[in-house]
Protein backbone atom coordinates (compact mmCIF):
# COMPACT_ATOMS: atom_id res chain seq x y z
CA UNK A 1 0.00 0.00 0.00
CA UNK A 2 2.95 2.57 1.11
CA UNK A 3 4.67 1.75 -2.51
CA UNK A 4 1.55 2.40 -4.62
CA UNK A 5 1.02 5.91 -2.65
CA UNK A 6 4.85 6.43 -3.31
CA UNK A 7 4.29 5.55 -6.97
CA UNK A 8 1.72 7.73 -7.17
CA UNK A 9 2.94 10.57 -5.42
CA UNK A 10 6.01 10.54 -7.50
CA UNK A 11 3.95 10.92 -10.78
CA UNK A 12 2.23 13.90 -9.15
CA UNK A 13 5.44 15.44 -8.53
CA UNK A 14 6.14 14.64 -12.22
CA UNK A 15 3.14 16.12 -13.58
CA UNK A 16 3.37 18.65 -11.53
CA UNK A 17 6.62 19.95 -12.64
CA UNK A 18 5.62 19.25 -16.10
CA UNK A 19 2.82 21.39 -15.93
CA UNK A 20 4.50 24.20 -14.32
CA UNK A 21 6.97 24.18 -16.84
CA UNK A 22 4.59 24.25 -19.93
CA UNK A 23 2.58 26.54 -18.10
CA UNK A 24 5.30 29.76 -17.18
CA UNK A 25 9.11 28.41 -17.27
CA UNK A 26 10.09 29.09 -20.93
CA UNK A 27 12.00 31.38 -19.52
CA UNK A 28 13.41 32.94 -16.54
CA UNK A 29 13.01 36.76 -17.01
CA UNK A 30 10.54 38.65 -18.86
CA UNK A 31 10.81 40.77 -21.62
CA UNK A 32 11.34 44.29 -21.74
CA UNK A 33 8.12 44.96 -23.68
CA UNK A 34 4.65 45.93 -21.21
CA UNK A 35 2.01 43.46 -22.52
CA UNK A 36 2.00 40.49 -24.57
CA UNK A 37 -1.59 38.98 -25.78
CA UNK A 38 -2.27 35.15 -26.93
CA UNK A 39 -6.18 35.18 -28.63
CA UNK A 40 -7.96 32.20 -29.74
CA UNK A 41 -11.28 32.36 -30.97
CA UNK A 42 -13.21 29.38 -32.91
CA UNK A 43 -16.46 29.62 -34.68
CA UNK A 44 -18.11 27.20 -36.82
CA UNK A 45 -15.34 24.61 -37.01
CA UNK A 46 -12.77 27.48 -37.99
CA UNK A 47 -10.17 28.82 -35.12
CA UNK A 48 -8.48 32.95 -35.83
CA UNK A 49 -5.38 32.67 -34.15
CA UNK A 50 -4.08 35.93 -32.95
CA UNK A 51 -0.43 36.92 -31.40
CA UNK A 52 -0.11 40.20 -30.38
CA UNK A 53 3.17 41.81 -29.26
CA UNK A 54 2.66 45.92 -28.13
CA UNK A 55 6.36 47.93 -26.81
CA UNK A 56 7.55 51.37 -27.00
CA UNK A 57 10.30 50.45 -26.12
CA UNK A 58 13.15 51.78 -28.59
CA UNK A 59 15.43 49.21 -27.80
CA UNK A 60 13.50 46.76 -30.10
CA UNK A 61 15.13 45.97 -33.00
CA UNK A 62 13.01 43.00 -34.80
CA UNK A 63 10.17 40.48 -33.59
CA UNK A 64 9.69 37.07 -34.43
CA UNK A 65 6.37 35.79 -33.42
CA UNK A 66 5.89 32.18 -34.01
CA UNK A 67 1.69 30.88 -33.29
CA UNK A 68 1.40 27.40 -32.62
CA UNK A 69 -2.75 26.07 -32.72
CA UNK A 70 -2.85 22.50 -30.19
CA UNK A 71 -5.02 20.17 -29.79
CA UNK A 72 -5.25 18.80 -26.48
CA UNK A 73 -4.03 15.62 -26.92
CA UNK A 74 -3.53 13.35 -22.99
CA UNK A 75 -2.62 13.70 -19.30
CA UNK A 76 -0.81 17.51 -20.18
CA UNK A 77 0.61 16.30 -23.53
CA UNK A 78 -0.81 18.35 -26.45
CA UNK A 79 -0.41 18.00 -30.61
CA UNK A 80 0.82 20.72 -32.91
CA UNK A 81 -1.79 20.81 -35.44
CA UNK A 82 0.02 24.07 -37.81
CA UNK A 83 2.78 26.72 -36.73
CA UNK A 84 2.86 30.18 -38.41
CA UNK A 85 6.09 32.45 -37.94
CA UNK A 86 6.84 36.25 -39.17
CA UNK A 87 9.28 38.58 -38.16
CA UNK A 88 9.08 42.29 -37.79
CA UNK A 89 12.01 44.48 -38.79
CA UNK A 90 12.58 48.14 -37.51
CA UNK A 91 9.75 47.96 -35.04
CA UNK A 92 8.62 47.31 -31.29
CA UNK A 93 5.14 45.77 -32.15
CA UNK A 94 3.36 43.58 -34.47
CA UNK A 95 0.21 41.37 -34.66
CA UNK A 96 0.20 38.32 -35.93
CA UNK A 97 -3.24 36.38 -37.26
CA UNK A 98 -4.07 33.44 -39.01
CA UNK A 99 -6.74 30.70 -39.46
CA UNK A 100 -7.33 27.44 -39.95
CA UNK A 101 -11.03 25.53 -40.92
CA UNK A 102 -11.91 22.36 -40.74
CA UNK A 103 -11.36 21.49 -36.93
CA UNK A 104 -12.49 18.48 -35.31
CA UNK A 105 -14.13 18.00 -31.55
CA UNK A 106 -11.84 18.64 -28.94
CA UNK A 107 -9.63 21.19 -26.72
CA UNK A 108 -7.70 23.99 -28.51
CA UNK A 109 -5.27 26.15 -27.49
CA UNK A 110 -2.89 28.70 -29.26
CA UNK A 111 0.81 28.65 -28.05
CA UNK A 112 2.58 31.87 -29.24
CA UNK A 113 6.69 32.60 -28.80
CA UNK A 114 7.25 36.25 -28.92
CA UNK A 115 11.06 36.58 -29.54
CA UNK A 116 12.68 39.74 -29.44
CA UNK A 117 16.02 40.96 -30.87
CA UNK A 118 17.38 44.18 -29.41
CA UNK A 119 19.71 46.41 -30.78
CA UNK A 120 22.67 46.06 -28.65
CA UNK A 121 22.21 42.48 -30.21
CA UNK A 122 21.08 40.00 -27.54
CA UNK A 123 17.65 38.14 -27.58
CA UNK A 124 14.78 36.82 -25.42
CA UNK A 125 12.18 34.80 -25.46
CA UNK A 126 8.83 34.65 -24.23
CA UNK A 127 5.70 31.79 -24.31
CA UNK A 128 1.87 32.81 -23.46
CA UNK A 129 -0.67 30.56 -24.04
CA UNK A 130 -4.36 31.71 -24.75
CA UNK A 131 -7.07 30.17 -22.61
CA UNK A 132 -8.40 26.76 -23.73
CA UNK A 133 -11.27 26.62 -26.38
CA UNK A 134 -13.43 23.65 -27.14
CA UNK A 135 -15.62 22.15 -29.83
CA UNK A 136 -18.02 19.66 -28.75
CA UNK B 1 10.76 -62.43 28.72
CA UNK B 2 13.90 -60.26 27.75
CA UNK B 3 15.09 -57.28 29.61
CA UNK B 4 14.03 -55.14 26.80
CA UNK B 5 10.63 -56.32 26.92
CA UNK B 6 10.57 -55.68 30.65
CA UNK B 7 11.80 -52.42 30.57
CA UNK B 8 9.56 -51.19 27.55
CA UNK B 9 6.35 -52.95 30.30
CA UNK B 10 7.53 -50.72 33.13
CA UNK B 11 8.21 -47.32 30.74
CA UNK B 12 4.23 -47.66 29.52
CA UNK B 13 2.89 -48.24 32.95
CA UNK B 14 4.69 -45.01 34.16
CA UNK B 15 3.44 -43.52 31.30
CA UNK B 16 -0.69 -44.50 31.95
CA UNK B 17 0.24 -42.96 35.40
CA UNK B 18 0.76 -39.89 34.17
CA UNK B 19 -1.52 -39.45 31.78
CA UNK B 20 -4.21 -40.86 34.39
CA UNK B 21 -2.62 -37.83 36.91
CA UNK B 22 -3.29 -35.25 34.13
CA UNK B 23 -6.73 -36.21 33.43
CA UNK B 24 -7.37 -35.37 37.14
CA UNK B 25 -5.96 -32.09 36.73
CA UNK B 26 -8.29 -29.11 36.79
CA UNK B 27 -9.42 -27.34 33.70
CA UNK B 28 -7.69 -23.65 32.96
CA UNK B 29 -7.96 -21.74 30.27
CA UNK B 30 -5.39 -19.46 28.87
CA UNK B 31 -6.85 -15.44 28.80
CA UNK B 32 -6.67 -14.11 25.55
CA UNK B 33 -4.72 -11.35 26.40
CA UNK B 34 -2.39 -13.00 28.10
CA UNK B 35 -1.62 -15.36 24.78
CA UNK B 36 -1.29 -12.41 22.97
CA UNK B 37 1.30 -10.73 24.91
CA UNK B 38 2.97 -14.04 24.80
CA UNK B 39 2.76 -14.04 21.21
CA UNK B 40 4.06 -10.93 21.19
CA UNK B 41 7.26 -11.60 23.00
CA UNK B 42 8.44 -14.52 20.79
CA UNK B 43 7.64 -12.90 17.76
CA UNK B 44 9.88 -9.97 19.15
CA UNK B 45 12.58 -12.52 20.16
CA UNK B 46 12.55 -14.06 17.35
CA UNK B 47 13.28 -10.78 14.90
CA UNK B 48 16.51 -10.56 13.38
CA UNK B 49 18.79 -7.18 15.19
CA UNK B 50 19.05 -4.71 12.90
CA UNK B 51 22.61 -4.49 10.95
CA UNK B 52 24.32 -0.99 10.03
CA UNK B 53 23.20 -1.58 6.54
CA UNK B 54 19.21 -0.93 7.10
CA UNK B 55 17.35 2.36 6.80
CA UNK B 56 15.43 3.30 9.36
CA UNK B 57 11.92 3.09 7.34
CA UNK B 58 10.24 6.44 6.43
CA UNK B 59 6.47 6.99 8.01
CA UNK B 60 4.45 8.10 5.04
CA UNK B 61 3.64 11.69 6.61
CA UNK B 62 7.23 12.03 6.52
CA UNK B 63 7.43 11.31 2.90
CA UNK B 64 4.47 13.61 2.24
CA UNK B 65 6.47 16.83 3.21
CA UNK B 66 8.89 15.97 1.67
CA UNK B 67 7.22 15.77 -1.30
CA UNK B 68 5.31 18.66 -0.59
CA UNK B 69 9.00 20.24 -0.29
CA UNK B 70 10.14 19.65 -3.46
CA UNK B 71 7.09 20.02 -5.29
CA UNK B 72 7.39 24.01 -3.53
CA UNK B 73 11.02 24.57 -4.95
CA UNK B 74 10.59 23.27 -8.09
CA UNK B 75 7.70 25.65 -8.69
CA UNK B 76 10.20 28.33 -7.54
CA UNK B 77 12.88 27.50 -9.55
CA UNK B 78 10.38 27.25 -12.49
CA UNK B 79 8.40 30.79 -11.73
CA UNK B 80 4.98 29.00 -11.12
CA UNK B 81 4.27 30.28 -7.78
CA UNK B 82 1.59 32.66 -7.73
CA UNK B 83 2.67 35.87 -5.56
CA UNK B 84 -0.22 38.05 -5.09
CA UNK B 85 -3.79 37.68 -7.05
CA UNK B 86 -5.69 41.42 -6.96
CA UNK B 87 -9.14 42.50 -8.70
CA UNK B 88 -9.36 45.62 -9.94
CA UNK B 89 -12.81 45.96 -11.21
CA UNK B 90 -13.59 43.75 -14.23
CA UNK B 91 -9.96 42.77 -13.91
CA UNK B 92 -7.81 40.29 -12.13
CA UNK B 93 -4.09 40.68 -12.35
CA UNK B 94 -2.22 37.43 -11.09
CA UNK B 95 1.43 39.03 -9.55
CA UNK B 96 3.89 35.77 -10.41
CA UNK B 97 7.74 36.42 -9.89
CA UNK B 98 9.02 38.18 -13.35
CA UNK B 99 5.56 38.87 -14.83
CA UNK B 100 1.88 39.37 -14.20
CA UNK B 101 -1.22 37.21 -15.86
CA UNK B 102 -4.04 39.87 -16.82
CA UNK B 103 -7.31 38.61 -16.85
CA UNK B 104 -10.80 39.67 -17.66
CA UNK B 105 -13.90 38.32 -15.90
CA UNK B 106 -17.12 39.43 -17.73
CA UNK B 107 -16.73 38.63 -21.23
CA UNK B 108 -19.36 36.51 -21.78
CA UNK B 109 -21.68 37.02 -24.25
CA UNK B 110 -19.35 40.53 -25.38
CA UNK B 111 -19.23 41.13 -28.83
CA UNK B 112 -16.18 39.20 -30.96
CA UNK B 113 -15.70 42.17 -33.01
CA UNK B 114 -15.56 45.94 -32.46
CA UNK B 115 -19.15 47.59 -32.69
CA UNK B 116 -17.87 51.00 -31.85
CA UNK B 117 -14.44 52.74 -33.12
CA UNK B 118 -12.15 54.80 -30.75
CA UNK B 119 -9.35 56.46 -31.76
CA UNK B 120 -7.30 59.18 -29.93
CA UNK B 121 -7.69 62.01 -31.47
CA UNK B 122 -5.83 64.98 -30.94
CA UNK B 123 -2.73 67.31 -32.43
CA UNK B 124 -0.70 64.31 -33.65
CA UNK B 125 1.44 66.27 -36.17
CA UNK B 126 4.57 65.78 -34.56
CA UNK B 127 4.17 61.85 -34.83
CA UNK B 128 5.29 59.71 -37.26
CA UNK B 129 2.01 57.07 -37.34
CA UNK B 130 1.82 53.66 -38.20
CA UNK B 131 -0.75 51.08 -38.16
CA UNK B 132 0.00 47.60 -36.48
CA UNK B 133 -3.05 45.82 -37.03
CA UNK B 134 -6.48 46.70 -38.15
CA UNK B 135 -8.76 43.84 -37.63
CA UNK B 136 -12.70 43.34 -36.93
CA UNK B 137 -11.37 42.64 -33.20
CA UNK B 138 -8.61 44.55 -32.44
CA UNK B 139 -6.69 47.91 -34.03
CA UNK B 140 -3.64 49.37 -33.37
CA UNK B 141 -1.98 52.70 -33.95
CA UNK B 142 1.83 53.01 -33.28
CA UNK B 143 2.63 57.18 -33.17
CA UNK B 144 6.95 57.80 -33.14
CA UNK B 145 8.60 61.23 -32.31
CA UNK B 146 12.28 60.04 -32.36
CA UNK B 147 13.44 63.69 -32.01
CA UNK B 148 11.43 63.85 -28.75
CA UNK B 149 12.10 60.78 -27.59
CA UNK B 150 8.36 59.80 -27.67
CA UNK B 151 6.57 56.59 -28.11
CA UNK B 152 2.92 56.08 -28.33
CA UNK B 153 1.00 53.08 -28.56
CA UNK B 154 -2.83 53.30 -29.10
CA UNK B 155 -4.83 50.00 -29.19
CA UNK B 156 -8.52 49.09 -29.13
CA UNK B 157 -9.24 45.70 -28.65
CA UNK B 158 -12.83 43.12 -27.93
CA UNK B 159 -12.70 42.14 -24.47
CA UNK B 160 -11.62 37.92 -25.45
CA UNK B 161 -8.34 39.27 -26.15
CA UNK B 162 -7.71 40.02 -22.73
CA UNK B 163 -8.64 36.76 -21.48
CA UNK B 164 -4.84 35.81 -21.48
CA UNK B 165 -2.26 39.07 -21.23
CA UNK B 166 1.02 38.74 -19.98
CA UNK B 167 2.38 41.55 -18.44
CA UNK B 168 6.22 42.84 -17.53
CA UNK B 169 6.50 43.33 -14.11
CA UNK B 170 10.26 42.30 -13.48
CA UNK B 171 11.25 44.68 -10.96
CA UNK B 172 8.19 47.12 -12.16
CA UNK B 173 8.51 50.81 -10.90
CA UNK B 174 5.18 50.40 -10.32
CA UNK B 175 3.17 46.98 -10.17
CA UNK B 176 -0.41 47.05 -11.70
CA UNK B 177 -2.92 49.39 -10.18
CA UNK B 178 -5.86 51.46 -10.23
CA UNK B 179 -6.10 54.84 -11.09
CA UNK B 180 -9.16 57.21 -12.16
CA UNK B 181 -8.94 58.53 -15.32
CA UNK B 182 -11.43 60.98 -17.99
CA UNK B 183 -14.93 60.08 -16.63
CA UNK B 184 -13.94 58.72 -13.40
CA UNK B 185 -13.38 55.46 -14.93
CA UNK B 186 -10.99 53.12 -13.14
CA UNK B 187 -7.92 52.02 -14.99
CA UNK B 188 -5.65 49.83 -14.74
CA UNK B 189 -1.52 51.23 -14.63
CA UNK B 190 1.36 50.39 -13.80
CA UNK B 191 4.96 51.21 -14.86
CA UNK B 192 8.05 48.65 -16.35
CA UNK B 193 11.55 48.93 -15.16
CA UNK B 194 12.41 50.61 -18.52
CA UNK B 195 9.85 53.18 -17.90
CA UNK B 196 7.23 52.29 -20.23
CA UNK B 197 4.01 52.99 -19.06
CA UNK B 198 0.62 51.29 -19.43
CA UNK B 199 -2.74 52.19 -19.21
CA UNK B 200 -5.53 49.23 -19.25
CA UNK B 201 -9.52 50.05 -19.18
CA UNK B 202 -12.77 49.28 -20.01
CA UNK B 203 -15.13 51.24 -22.63
CA UNK B 204 -18.12 50.14 -23.69
CA UNK B 205 -17.67 46.57 -25.22
CA UNK B 206 -14.22 47.36 -25.69
CA UNK B 207 -10.60 47.32 -24.13
CA UNK B 208 -8.79 50.38 -24.34
CA UNK B 209 -4.75 50.31 -23.71
CA UNK B 210 -2.05 52.94 -24.16
CA UNK B 211 1.36 52.08 -23.82
CA UNK B 212 3.80 55.40 -23.77
CA UNK B 213 8.02 55.87 -23.52
CA UNK B 214 9.00 59.67 -22.60
CA UNK B 215 5.65 60.60 -20.95
CA UNK B 216 4.99 60.95 -17.97
CA UNK B 217 2.25 58.88 -15.35
CA UNK B 218 0.08 62.26 -15.57
CA UNK B 219 0.85 62.78 -19.24
CA UNK B 220 -0.51 59.87 -19.81
CA UNK B 221 -3.76 60.26 -18.00
CA UNK B 222 -3.91 63.34 -19.15
CA UNK B 223 -3.85 61.49 -23.14
CA UNK B 224 -6.75 59.09 -21.96
CA UNK B 225 -8.74 62.00 -22.15
CA UNK B 226 -8.90 62.32 -26.31
CA UNK B 227 -10.26 58.95 -26.61
CA UNK B 228 -12.89 59.19 -28.68
CA UNK B 229 -15.66 57.32 -30.67
CA UNK B 230 -15.06 57.58 -34.12
CA UNK B 231 -17.89 55.30 -35.79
Amino acid sequence: MKKLLSVLLVVCIMMGICVTASADATDTYDLSNASKTSYLTIASNKATCTSRFVSTDSSIQDITIVATLEKFSFLWFWDSLREWNMTYYDTSSGTLVNEMKNLTSGTYRLKSVFTVKYKNGTKESVTVYSSEKKIA
Amino acid sequence: MTDDITIAQALEAELRADIQTYDKLPQYKVPRSLDKRISKLIRNSDRVPKTKWQHKPVSLRRRLLIAAIIVAVMAVLTGGITVITRNLGSFTVKQYDVFSMLTISNIEDSPLILTEKYRLVMDDSQYTKKVIDDYEFTSTMFYSDKANGKYLCFSQSVKGMYETVRLNTENAITYPETVKIDDNRNAIYFETYNHEKVLIWELDESIIEINGSGFSKNELIELSKFVKKIE
